[in-house]
């Protein structure tokens, strides 16, 4: 990625709150126009990430870029960036139309030039004719989509949302992702989305950072990351999977042959530089393991301990030798709780992962499910 | 049970009646014509005139006003201070603060009188209306601060980092978002303090030296001898003043807002469901 085309770039950023570390090394670069999303349990330090970026905290090391300009140090009424925060911070005393005329005020745009900036964007959000009300006379929607305006009306280079859609309810949250996608495509700024919620990130990103206890452990696009986690923690924070603890036996580039305890010898694909020798985790992903009679061709065979039904897919959890396995099945073949059976899947379907250290694994997987 | 609610009824009676009586009595021998008030000599409102004519009582009223808006000023400056200081401030700085602020409203008040006598003699600063103002802001700015306090804390701090994201500087986001945000404590806090500074006479008496003398302090010094009409005129006076100021205040803010429910702050992110 070169200079020019760069809204922002972090080199060796880290914040350090006394002895706890809030961000670690975090090195990236986000694009011109990008719709980057960066996601990661509660604590894993995105929004003080966030507010590094906006001015409203400052890193203990390190350099952030926003076009090529240092911003270390330059406080957020100076910072061609602005925020949509997480609980809108609408200012109560004003109306709707003076609060996406705020910053226009402080720019000392002309009063005609500032009524029609605050209409035409008031349009863009579809709230047309609004400006009389108060934030407080809104419902949840409407009042973020206010926040929205008085952030974009500046044009900034960088748009900052944090958590933007958290206090909605899932139907509006749907539409609002729908609305944000479409008026970032419009006015072509760079939007850093932060969210714990994966299915978001996913469905609006055009690259995603997973990050976890301050470290940014993965960036690609939604597909990639789904597909080629770069560790365990990556792949239980974009949806459920489930871990086979292997030995590796051979390394031909990113191809590896493994042997996993009841099931045998695997070739997989993996993460590079997975030594041979090593253990190492295989994840499988729950969509791409069938459930079949028990015997006949199966991997591992298993007792079912849950079933959930959620319409267009069913839910299995499958005990087994080698632990419990989540599997997500299209519904055609149902099978009933108690009941003996055999799980199978390709050997695509299996990627390689490091190991994960005991610690890290417990924890991780419990915030995975929590998130 | 009928007779337990009457003898409710009787008490709620005999309270109100005793604690409003006596205000009652001020405002009918104001308008007394027995020079005495041994009993009720006439309607006259004489002793208004002469009140209002007497130059030394103008010149009371005008002292007292002058005190209890510079003290109401000075203290609504303190405790803005303290209470944005406090939000930033530690665990220490902030019990200190409290410990500060509820030992100056505790106290004995001539406690507070005498030290700050004592203060002053050692600094050898003259006694008069500066010091007067000097007594009542170490006082008064206690209270102040508590109605500030209580305002700050539902306050959220990311409206003034909003500010701060849409451009203005820490100064203007005073301006817009922390002082309009705090206007209704202010009202609130700033009517109990010039009340209670008007009201003053303890810390008055002890600070006014030889040249100052407020209304209550003349107030104190006409009814050594006898009470008068002219007395009870002045406390209607009084009364008066304070009720419009408090009618004026509250009309300001509007009833919209309402100045008890601006301090408890409520008005948030409630919103309707679209």
């Amino acid at each position: 990625m070169n200079d020019s085309k760069c809204a922002i770039s972090l080199r060796e950023v880290n914040r350090t709150f006394d002895d706890f570390v809030a961000v670690r090394d975090l090195s990236l670069n986000i694009a011109d126009g990008e719709f980057f999303s960066l996601i990661g349990p509660s604590g894993c330090g995105k929004t003080t990430t966030l507010r590094m970026l906006a001015g409203l905290d400052s890193p203990t090391s390190g350099s952030i870029e926003v076009h090529g300009k240092d911003m270390v140090g330059v406080p957020p009424y100076r910072r061609p960036i602005n925020t949509v925060f997480q609980n809108y911070a609408l200012f109560p005393h004003l109306t709707v139309g003076e609060n996406v005329a705020f910053g226009l005020r402080e720019r000392k745009t002309e009063r005609r030039e500032m009524a029609r900036r605050v209409g035409e964007i008031l349009e863009l959000v579809h709230l047309p004719g609004k400006e009389k009300r108060r934030p407080r006379e809104l419902s949840g929607g409407q009042q973020q989509r206010v926040a929205l305006a008085r952030a974009l009306v500046l044009k900034p280079e960088v748009l900052l949302l944090d958590e933007p859609l958290g206090a909605l309810d899932l139907k509006l949250r749907r539409s609002m992702q729908g609305l944000m996608k479409e008026i970032q495509r419009e006015v072509g700024i760079t939007f850093v989305y932060v969210t714990h919620d994966q299915e978001e990130a996913f469905s609006m990103s055009s690259r995603i950072g997973i990050m976890n206890r301050g470290i940014l452990e993965q960036v690609d696009t939604p597909q990639a990351v789904y597909r080629r986690p770069a560790s365990a923690f990556v792949a239980d924070f974009v949806g459920a999977s489930n871990h086979v603890t292997v030995e590796v036996l051979s390394v031909a580039g990113t191809r590896y042959r493994v042997a996993a305890p009841t099931i045998g010898t695997v070739d997989c694909d993996g993460v590079d530089g997975i030594a041979s020798g090593s253990t190492a985790a295989m994840v499988v992903r729950p969509e791409l393991i069938s459930i079949v009679d028990s015997g006949t061709g199966a991997s591992l065979s298993g007792t079912i301990r849950d079933v959930s039904y959620n319409g267009p897919t069913v839910d299995y959890l499958v005990e087994t030798g080698l632990g419990t396995f989540a599997i997500k099945t299209d519904g055609q073949r149902l099978a009933s709780i108690d009941s003996s059976v055999g799980i199978t899947w390709p050997a695509s379907a299996c990627w390689l992962v490091p190991m994960p250290s005991e610690l890290s694994a417990n924890e991780t997987s419990e915030e995975a499910t929590s998130a | 049970m009928g007779r337990i609610r009457l003898s409710f009824g009787l008490i709620t009676v005999v309270v109100l009646a005793s604690l409003y009586l006596p205000i009652v009595f001020v405002f009918i021998n104001a308008f007394n014509a027995d020079e005495e008030l041994l009993g009720w000599g006439g309607f006259s409102t004489s002793a208004f005139s002469k009140v209002l004519s007497d130059a030394r009582l103008r010149h009371a009223f005008l002292t007292s006003f002058t005190i209890a808006i510079s003290a109401t000023v000075v203290s609504l400056v303190v405790a803005v201070t303290a209470g944005l200081w406090a939000r930033r401030a530690g665990k220490i700085g902030r019990a200190a603060l409290g410990f500060s602020v509820y030992s100056r409203l505790v106290l004995p008040e001539v406690v507070l009188a005498v030290g700050v006598f004592g203060l002053l003699r050692k600094m050898d600063l003259p006694l008069g209306q500066p010091a007067i103002v000097a007594g009542h802001v170490v006082f008064l700015s206690a209270l102040a601060t508590v109605v500030v306090q209580a305002r700050l804390r539902t306050m959220n701090e990311t409206l003034e980092q909003a500010a701060a994201d849409l451009g203005a500087t820490p100064l203007r986001a005073f301006r817009r978002v922390t002082l309009p945000q705090l206007m209704p404590a202010l009202l609130a806090g700033g009517l109990l303090v010039l009340t209670f500074s008007l009201d003053d006479l303890l810390l008055s008496q002890f600070l006014a030296g030889s040249n100052a003398e407020t209304v209550p302090m003349l107030l104190l010094g006409l009814i050594r001898f006898k009470i008068t009409p002219e007395a009870n005129a002045i406390g209607a006076l009084m009364m008066l003043i304070t009720v419009t100021i408090l009618v004026l205040a509250v009309a300001v803010v509007g009833l919209r807002s309402g100045v008890l429910s601006a301090i408890t702050g409520s008005n948030q992110t409630e919103g309707d469901q679209e």
